[in-house]
């Protein structure tokens, strides 16, 4: 009887605990869904821009190397081109496919730039957990719903909620929404290219890449990647870009990437130790380049480029 | 398992269920089953390790309560030995063999000592102590021998405390598992409370704290001094956090079952001075060393120059519990010198109160005292979350140069103090306001429910859902 008494109890606080949760939560996703895509798309929120608006027909889509590696106007002025710098900090190959399909789903562009890091298939868990850029998507974009939930084994459970798609995006909200950040406006300015100024003093040196395990589905989506272009018939090339300290050995991205690049007859160029580049002068840090050093490389791959077509 | 997980949230909510549906005699039974399944999550072979002390601890506690004399005292210390044999093995077999390596390469002998390539079972440190606990307990003749295989194998193993927490003895826990616990909404609601406070410490506070203290102590050559001051005022709130959460969905996991843990943490950092912060931090290991070594001693009861001899070996085998390093040990006998430092200056302290008219400004002199207590451990920190002692050296050495910038890490630095604030206002609240703007435990059932919900809208929007292991779980 008393058991009873309590499981009726408890089941009426849960009851009314789960409403509450129910409607708060949604009154909560609903406000930072507004205010996430309220302003405008064109100020800072590259993702945002990309999966909704960008119309350029060159892409360059890759990680943090592609945003500060690849000069969006000395592209477009060399290819004839409109063009739009896709790169994204801290990002890798999932969120660059993801960005694909958004792409392709309201167009074609004539032309992709894919760069990839030099260890791009090794296993790295934080190609997945960076992914959570792209939850406030999930909704409005279902043709990266199966990229989003590779996350974690239980995100479709989590993505139950409203709130969750903005997790750890409450104040880049408030920043957009009220000071509009400086960097921003100037990924605007330069069609999504983000220059670094700065030189590095002191150069890496050891054996910067210890080659590890490869993750099977990082090579998937790469070949994913190359063949969806190929359907679309977009002229893609593959781009590694160059790093200061020197490689003494392929890795094993390197090497898997190139065979599937040749056997799908995809144009690939591999700069991760290119020597023309082991100078400071050139970088930022060990793994980006500064503005100098991206100049010359842009010229670079605008060479390539023309070598191919 | 871990607690931070969806997987831990299916586990306990079919375990509650299957608790309370299953007849009282066969309860103890899904609770180990459950228990040997949680710990299996981690390395499943290693609970043959278990199984094994447990076997042997079990058999001693009986013999132990028939015996009298000599072969009493000679099965407690097979019992002991059998115990820290194995912590011993698998926790500082390297740093010994290490010590021997140097100690003979100093003289001159190139040894061949090998290393152990075995990972470290999880939470040895805390079962071997519950164990020990109840071996002791037995010899005095506090605790009756448990006869029952399956309820003595359930102390060790229950599942909310046994990888890193509570250390539970045997008087508080065992009787429990023979009473018969009805389904109380009171206990049930209380339980998730607490969880949910745990959750929100780890996932909001521990967990996005990491994200900056990682990367500044990974390297602390090439981060600023103002930088490495901020990770190391944060690490003290990540430390915190990280394992009083913990002790929280411990707690609070065990209470929805109707099992009443002792509590671990009392707001250690509003502590007035570094004695009280040691009764407020990891309060069942604190008293576990006070109980089994520090007045086996002679603790407070000797000459002065022993007492303070005393503090000083009980705070550095507790920093060794903790790990098996010399950052670990220094951190433990700093530890122990500042309690000794305290005693000496013990009489010092109400003149300096008195002169400086302090005493008549109470809030200030305790803001006062709050913030240089925890100055003192935040300071103490620094070797217990440094890679090795050259780092811990030069981040104490950038930390006075105080140079450079405050990296921000974009949003980071903001979470963390939305995260740490938030913290502080409940834990000032309840330290000095407790009867007041109760809204937790608000006589209004809406505000009540509405505050919980917000909590976790908080942890859903805030909290980190991709952070990684407590951090006592390496203990």
């Amino acid at each position: 009887m008393r058991m009873n008494t309590n499981l009726k109890v408890i089941i009426r606080k849960l009851l009314l605990f789960l409403a509450l949760l129910v409607v708060v939560d949604y009154l909560a996703g609903s406000i930072l869904k507004y205010f996430y895509f309220k302003h405008d798309p064109l100020i800072g929120a590259s993702t945002a821009y990309v999966a909704n608006y960008a119309d350029q027909k060159l892409l360059v889509i890759g990680p943090s190397h592609a945003l500060h590696h690849y000069i969006s106007k000395q592209l477009a002025d060399s290819t004839h081109l409109s063009c739009y710098n896709a790169g994204a900090n801290g990002n890798y190959l999932l969120y660059s496919y993801a960005m694909l399909k958004c792409v392709l789903k309201r167009y074609t562009p004539k032309m992709i730039i894919l760069d990839i890091r030099a260890e791009e298939f090794d296993v790295n868990p934080q190609g997945y957990d960076h992914l959570s850029v792209l939850l406030p998507y999930y909704d409005q974009h279902p043709e990266i719903r199966s990229i989003i939930v590779q996350r974690s084994r239980f995100e479709n459970i989590k993505l139950l909620s409203k709130t969750y798609p903005f997790n750890s995006q409450l104040l880049s909200i408030l920043n957009r929404n009220i000071y509009k950040n400086k960097n921003e406006f100037k990924a605007d300015s330069l069609s999504g290219f983000i220059p670094l100024k700065d030189t590095i003093k002191t150069k890496f040196t050891g054996e910067y890449y210890k080659d590890v395990r490869t993750d099977p589905n990082y090579i998937h989506i790469y070949k994913e990647f190359l063949d969806d272009c190929l359907k679309r018939r977009i002229k893609l090339y593959v781009f590694i870009s160059p790093i200061l300290p020197e490689m003494h050995s392929q890795t094993s991205t390197i090497k898997i990437a190139l065979k599937i690049a040749n056997d799908t007859h995809v144009p690939f160029f591999d700069f991760s130790n290119d020597y023309r580049f082991k100078k400071n002068i050139y970088f930022f840090d060990n793994e980006h380049m500064n503005i100098n050093g991206a100049k010359l490389f842009t010229s670079m791959v605008i060479e390539k480029i023309k070598q191919v077509k | 398992m871990l607690f931070n997980s969806i997987q831990f949230l299916i586990f306990f909510i079919t375990v509650v269920t299957a608790f309370y549906l299953t007849p009282f005699k066969w309860r103890w039974l899904l609770l180990l089953v459950a228990s040997c399944y949680f710990y299996m999550a981690y390395i499943p072979v290693y609970i043959l390790i278990l199984a094994f002390t447990i076997t042997i601890d079990y058999f001693v506690g009986i013999y132990l309560e028939r015996t009298k004399g000599r072969v009493k005292k000679l099965l407690l210390i097979v019992s002991i030995l059998s115990n820290i044999g194995i912590l011993g093995f698998y926790k500082y077999y390297n740093f010994i063999a290490g010590i021997i390596s140097a100690l003979l390469g100093h003289v001159g002998y190139r040894s061949n000592i090998p290393f152990s390539h075995f990972i470290l079972p999880i939470g040895l440190s805390f079962h071997t102590f519950q164990a020990l606990s109840y071996i002791i307990e037995v010899y005095r003749g506090n605790q009756k021998a448990e006869k029952h295989f399956g309820i003595y194998a359930l102390y060790v193993m229950f599942f909310p405390q046994m990888v890193a927490g509570p250390i539970e003895r045997p008087q508080n826990i065992i009787y429990q598992f023979y009473e018969r616990r009805k389904f109380d909404a009171g206990n049930v609601s209380s339980g998730l409370t607490l969880m949910l406070r745990g959750f929100f410490k780890k996932l909001v506070v521990a967990d996005r704290i990491a994200i900056y203290v990682n990367v500044v102590y990974k390297d602390p050559v090439g981060s600023d001094g103002k930088t490495i001051l901020v990770a190391t005022i944060l690490f003290a709130f990540q430390i915190y956090c990280d394992f009083s959460g913990y002790s929280d969905i411990a707690i609070g996991a065990a209470r929805v079952l109707g099992f009443k843990l002792v509590t671990n943490f009392n707001r250690p950092y509003l502590a007035r001075n570094v004695s009280e912060f040691w009764k407020r931090w990891h309060i069942s290991l604190t008293t576990w060393f006070r109980d089994y070594l520090y007045i086996p001693m002679g603790g407070n009861k000797v000459k002065l120059p022993m007492v303070y001899f005393n503090l000083f070996f009980v705070f550095t085998v507790s920093g060794l519990w903790h790990g098996a390093s010399w950052n670990f040990v220094i951190w433990g006998a700093l530890n122990g010198f500042y309690l000794i430092f305290l005693k000496l200056t013990k009489k010092f302290w109400p003149v300096f109160f008195r002169i400086t008219y302090l005493d008549k400004l109470p809030w200030l002199k305790i803001s006062l005292q709050i913030i240089v207590t925890t100055s003192f451990i935040t300071i103490s920190w620094v070797f217990f979350r440094a890679n090795n002692l050259s780092d811990a050296l030069i981040i104490l050495k950038k930390i006075v140069a105080f140079n450079g910038v405050v990296m921000r890490a974009e949003y980071q630095l903001f979470y963390c103090f939305i995260g740490i604030l938030i913290l502080l206002i409940y834990e000032v609240k309840t330290e000095y306001f407790n009867r007041k703007f109760s809204l937790f435990n608000s006589s209004n059932i809406f505000i009540r429910n509405l505050s919980l919900v917000l909590v976790v809208i908080t942890i859903v929007l805030l909290g980190v859902f991709d952070g990684g292991q407590f951090i006592y779980f390496q203990f």
